[in-house]
């Protein structure tokens, strides 16, 4: 049984201003010590999706409004808050992109692990302390009896996640959220943290599932990827097919955006054109169609399922087995994929329904 | 390469903007507590504007007859100590208060703000000089230095202003240079000073203009208090000198004496010092929050 | 304000190609254009240190941050210099030390031949002209009550260019280079995404025509997607307005797409020099080979058979740097040597090690070739990876406790 079932999950903010459709209808699963990654960019519904596993939504705004999540057979989402505490830093933990500001700054270390490893086991202070300090030092902090006592600022930002994932691993969770870990390092401090994550993770049998924009931090860290888009999910896929056959034309496009280290001859970058989506919509048709360079008139109207790639392919949602689905109507071929952009004769991306149509260039202006 | 991309507009940005202002203003409206004490407000400004018009009698008008009459059909909110209306003089009390109050606060926002500038915008000794004769005024309970320059100066209704200016001038001053040297790091700013943008012209396009917002949020609250504090030194005597002049605070003190005899004398002053001083509060705090710049990311 | 050192140590040499209309082009391209294209700006030795006071009444000067530490280079008109580093390098404000939004404490900056120093009042303002920034916050960098016209009509506006009728012309044309519709000038920078704001920000670098850009971290704070149009429409922009660029970034990928030459930067220094395609493929400083070898790749089979070289410890702070060359307390490379001494107490200057290639460490010819350069450049062929007898003394991993221990902040 996977560890982490969620289906067709919706979360929706209710403001004021109106209503936000963070997250329209995502399901995954994740057997144990899997690694999935969560890749997207801001507002597509990442963030959003795991704050809603652990019942930390924002709140009055934040509601999950459909679906159901399943931990190790627990429903989630009707657990009574009592009980979801006793899981969360137990069972689920979750690092955060600013250690800084998850930290508290007027607690010293100590006061905040043996506050965390005591509030889920029996233990004595003394007992705490010591746990604490040989999680210090399995996360490589220098002379860590001594930095026990110091405080959040007196650590550099590296120093600080690698507290918060001690802290997080402190009590041996089944499954650990990194949401951006490591946005806000420099890139050889990222190295560092993600090398211990990854590391003390696969040691420990945790499942990981690993938020970020980065998709070079997720070729190396993860095994499976989703890969969401205002909410949601539009290709998944083992991470080796993912980059060996991307479909998905958003996935198309981010990895043409992206100007990539090995290259050997300058890549022309093939941006995506348009702006991320208004999420104060409801969506109608596939969310990415406003900017998709193969989009169809059925594109404007009708939102494409998750499906598998092959039709004939029987559907493994998890493991080193996944099948690869995406959410399109009409995929790049392999061709287009390696090109990033159409390169069928003649075509171009239909129209919004109901616009004057004269010039058809593919950089047309859209009204949103 | 491709012809440049003509970009989408922000959705829902269809509509032509008119600005943080009007878009606070929107939002104050949504905010109830602000809305009532925008009603409040309104209703002592039409007091005090519209005082010669709607009382039923004169200000001066009274026969020691009538003298100690509680709330009545003919004088709907009883008599004073001389027989006169007290409605009448509750509406025409309103106008000292808020040409008192509004006045001071000016001076004080006028005094207080260029004190900030300098200090914030100049920095260095000349600062320092500065915030520690603010420091000075701070130190002094607010009553007493009023008290101690009205004593100096004299009852009247300018020295009333001034003397009530001065104790909040710290505060502006304070404010408007927190919010400069806060401003002056900021991007925006720097990207004026890299585009050749001379320091007047930063101070006066691009800091000013921002660093209004949480001044003009403390300058409604400061005028809540104000009203008390007018009335506070009417009451110790310290008011407008003609004692034909309604004025609030200095009705209490006529009215305690009386307080067995004739206690709605001291109830209703009472009160619209209260329902004014509540209807700028509110209305400071919804600025406050409907001002915060939240933008939409 | 301090004269300037003569005989720079740091002198890039002449022989570096100006820019192509092709950015990071093959390598030792004579390229089209002139081969010894004009110096536009000189900087030599430059240091920003910003003072570390203490006390409440009397300040007392106890030290100084050393932000920029003696950085020297030459950037030719219509070339694109990327300016790369971590945070605390110094490159920010090298970059902004060319604007003068900081002053040198010491060192020079000429700008077209003249010593910027000397400047004051309006010869200053006709020389920011010239020279303009796009920040890298798009929004913080706008002023949230001016109107994108406003903002991008601001320097036309102070340096008194052109009739009102002119300037609005001239605004709306210029929205419409940077892909925005020009009916947006009475706009509030609110109501743009980050990505129009950012172009809004370009649209203001350019409204006086400069000759230098120096852009900050201009794409750090955007969405993936949106980093990509912005890059686009950078390079556009300089073929069709020959602009020079001074490219700042952190990240390394992007720098080596957009620029003919990068100038790696560590605790304040220049420690390696070359053209973008001589620095990818042949770096000889250790802290570039690291600095490589950290950045992820988007394809798992690459990054499969990567073998990264960690660092120990967190960068020093710009207040004490080390003695002797400032990255000895992390460097693989001095730990593969035995520790040698010079590391410790002789700071290496930037020299030559090969054409229109500078160096800053004393064995930067160990690194060449050396098994940590080939992984990290991907040059290390499919067959032989990383073996555990060659790599291991080097590839320091982070269980050991680091010596280096972090100053409390």
């Amino acid at each position: 049984m996977a560890l982490l079932e969620v289906r067709d999950l919706v979360v929706r903010f209710r403001t004021h201003e109106g209503t936000i459709f963070a997250v329209n209808g995502v399901s995954f699963d994740l057997e144990p010590g899997e690694t999935l990654g969560l890749v997207g960019e801001s507002g597509c519904g990442k963030s959003v999706t795991n704050l809603a596993l652990m019942r930390l939504l924002p709140k009055p705004a934040g509601h999950i409004e459909g679906g159901t999540v399943s931990f190790d057979g627990l429903d989630l989402v009707s657990l009574p808050e009592s009980d979801m505490r006793e899981l969360r830093g137990k069972e689920i933990a979750m690092i955060f992109q600013d250690p800084m500001t998850s930290l508290n700054p007027v607690l010293t270390i100590r006061e905040q692990m043996v506050e965390t490893i005591q509030a889920h086991r029996k233990t004595t202070a003394k007992e705490a302390r010591v746990r604490a300090i040989e999680l210090l030092g399995m996360v490589g902090i220098p002379k860590p009896e001594t930095r026990l006592d110091s405080f959040p600022h007196q650590f550099s930002g590296g120093m600080r996640q690698r507290v918060m994932i001690a802290m997080a691993l402190a009590l041996e969770p089944k499954l650990m959220i990194a949401d951006e870990p490591t946005t806000a390092l420099d890139v050889t401090i990222q190295a560092q943290v993600l090398e211990l994550l990854r590391r003390l993770t696969t040691d420990a049998g945790t499942a990981l599932i690993l938020i970020t924009h980065d998709l070079g931090v997720v070729a190396g860290m993860t095994q499976r990827i989703n890969v969401m888009y205002a909410g949601f999910i539009v290709e998944t896929a083992t991470t080796a097919d993912l980059f060996a056959a991307p479909s998905h034309p958003y996935t198309v496009g981010l990895l043409h955006s992206i100007p990539r280290l090995d290259e050997t001859r300058p890549q022309e970058l093939v941006p995506i054109e348009g702006t991320p989506p208004d999420q104060r919509r409801a969506p109608v048709g596939c969310p990415f169609a406003p900017r998709c360079a193969w989009r169809l008139p059925v594109c404007w109207t009708d939102n494409p399922p998750l499906v598998p790639i092959d039709v004939n392919a029987r559907l493994v949602v998890s493991g080193p087995n996944a099948t690869h689905q995406i959410a399109c109507h009409n995929p790049p071929t392999t061709e287009e994929s390696t090109a990033g952009r159409p390169l069928r004769e003649g075509f171009v991306p239909a129209p919004p329904p109901g616009s004057v149509v004269e010039d058809l260039a593919p950089t047309e202006e859209v009204l949103a | 390469m491709s012809a440049p991309t003509i970009s989408v507009t922000a959705p829902g940005a269809t509509r032509a903007s008119h600005g943080l202002w009007r878009d606070a203003l929107r939002r104050l409206i949504r905010n109830k507590p602000a809305v009532l004490g925008m009603v409040c407000i309104v209703i002592f400004i039409a007091a005090a504007i519209l005082a010669p018009v709607i009382a039923p009698y004169g200000p001066l008008a009274g026969t020691l007859a009538d003298r100690y009459q509680p709330p009545n059909a003919a004088h709907l909110l009883g008599t004073d100590t001389q027989g006169r209306d007290e409605l009448t003089r509750i509406l025409y009390g309103a106008q000292v208060s808020l040409q008192v109050g509004v006045i001071a606060v000016i001076m004080a926002l006028v005094m207080g703000g260029i004190i900030g500038a300098v200090a914030g915008g100049v920095g260095g000794r000349i600062d320092a000089v500065l915030m520690r004769i603010v420091d000075v005024l701070l130190a002094i309970p607010g009553i007493l230095l009023a008290i101690g320059i009205i004593a100096w100066l004299d009852r009247g209704i300018l020295q009333l202003m001034l003397a009530i200016a001065v104790t909040y001038v710290p505060i502006f001053a304070r404010l408007l240079r927190g919010s400069l040297l806060a401003l002056r790091e900021s991007d925006y700013v720097t990207a004026a000073r890299s585009i050749g943008a001379s320091r007047m012209r930063i101070l006066l396009r691009h800091m000013l203009p921002n660093a209004l917002t949480p001044v003009i949020v403390s300058a409604t609250l400061v005028l809540a208090t104000a009203i008390i504090d007018i009335a506070g030194l009417g009451f110790l005597g310290l008011g407008p000198p003609d004692p034909r002049t309604a004025e609030w605070g200095t009705m209490l003190t006529d009215a305690r004496k009386f307080l067995t005899i004739a206690p709605w004398l001291v109830y209703f002053p009472g009160l619209a010092i209260v329902i004014s001083a509540i209807g700028f509060n509110l209305v400071g705090d919804g600025l406050r929050e409907s001002l915060d710049p939240r933008l939409r990311r | 304000m301090t004269s300037p050192e003569t005989g720079p140590a740091g002198a890039a040499t002449s022989s570096v190609p100006a820019s192509s209309s092709v950015p990071g082009g093959p390598p030792g391209s004579a390229g089209p254009g002139p081969s010894d294209a004009a110096v536009l700006v000189d900087v030599r030795e430059l240091k920003v240190w910003f003072p570390i006071t203490e006390g409440i009444v009397l300040e007392r000067h106890v030290g100084d941050v050393r932000a920029v530490d003696g950085v020297s280079f030459k950037l030719r008109r219509g070339e694109t210099l990327g300016l790369v580093g971590e945070s605390g390098c110094g490159k920010s404000t090298t970059g902004r030390a060319i604007i003068r939004l900081n002053a040198p404490t010491a060192g020079s900056i000429s700008f077209d031949g003249v010593d910027l120093a000397g400047l004051s009042g309006s010869e200053l303002r006709r020389i920011r002209r010239r020279m303009q920034m796009i920040f890298q916050d798009p929004y913080s960098s706008l002023n949230p009550r001016m109107t994108a016209g406003g903002i991008v009509g601001e320097p036309l506006d102070i340096h008194a260019i052109g009739s009102r009728r002119e300037r609005q012309e001239r605004v709306r044309e210029l929205m419409s280079t940077v892909g925005l519709n020009p009916d947006f000038v009475e706009r509030y920078p609110h109501e743009f995404s980050g990505g129009q704001r950012q172009r809004i920000g370009v649209a203001r670098a350019l409204a006086v025509n400069p000759d230098l850009i120096v852009a900050d971290e201009p794409i750090s704070a955007l969405d993936v997607s949106i980093q990509a149009q912005i890059i686009n429409l950078l390079e556009r922009l300089q073929g069709e307005f020959d602009l020079t660029y001074l490219f700042i970034a952190h990240d390394l990928s992007v720098v080596r797409h957009i620029s003919d030459r990068i100038a790696v930067m560590y605790l304040g220094r220049i420690v390696e020099l070359a053209s973008s395609r001589d620095l990818n493929r042949f770096p000889f400083h250790p802290y570039t080979v690291a600095l490589l070898s950290a950045i992820p790749i988007p394809d798992p089979v690459v990054e499969s058979r990567r073998r990264r070289i960690i660092l120990r410890g967190d960068v020093p702070s710009p207040a004490a740097p080390p003695s002797g060359c400032r990255f000895h307390t992390r460097c693989w490379l001095r730990e593969k040597l035995g520790n040698p001494e010079e590391c410790v107490t002789i700071d290496p200057e930037l020299r030559v090690i090969a054409s229109g290639h500078e160096v800053a460490c004393h064995f930067a010819e160990k690194v060449d070739d050396s098994p940590e350069q080939l992984q990290a450049t991907g040059r290390a062929s499919a067959s032989t990876p990383a073996a555990p007898g060659t790599a291991p003394a080097s590839a320091v991993t982070d269980e050991r406790p680091s010596e280096a221990t972090t100053p409390p902040a």
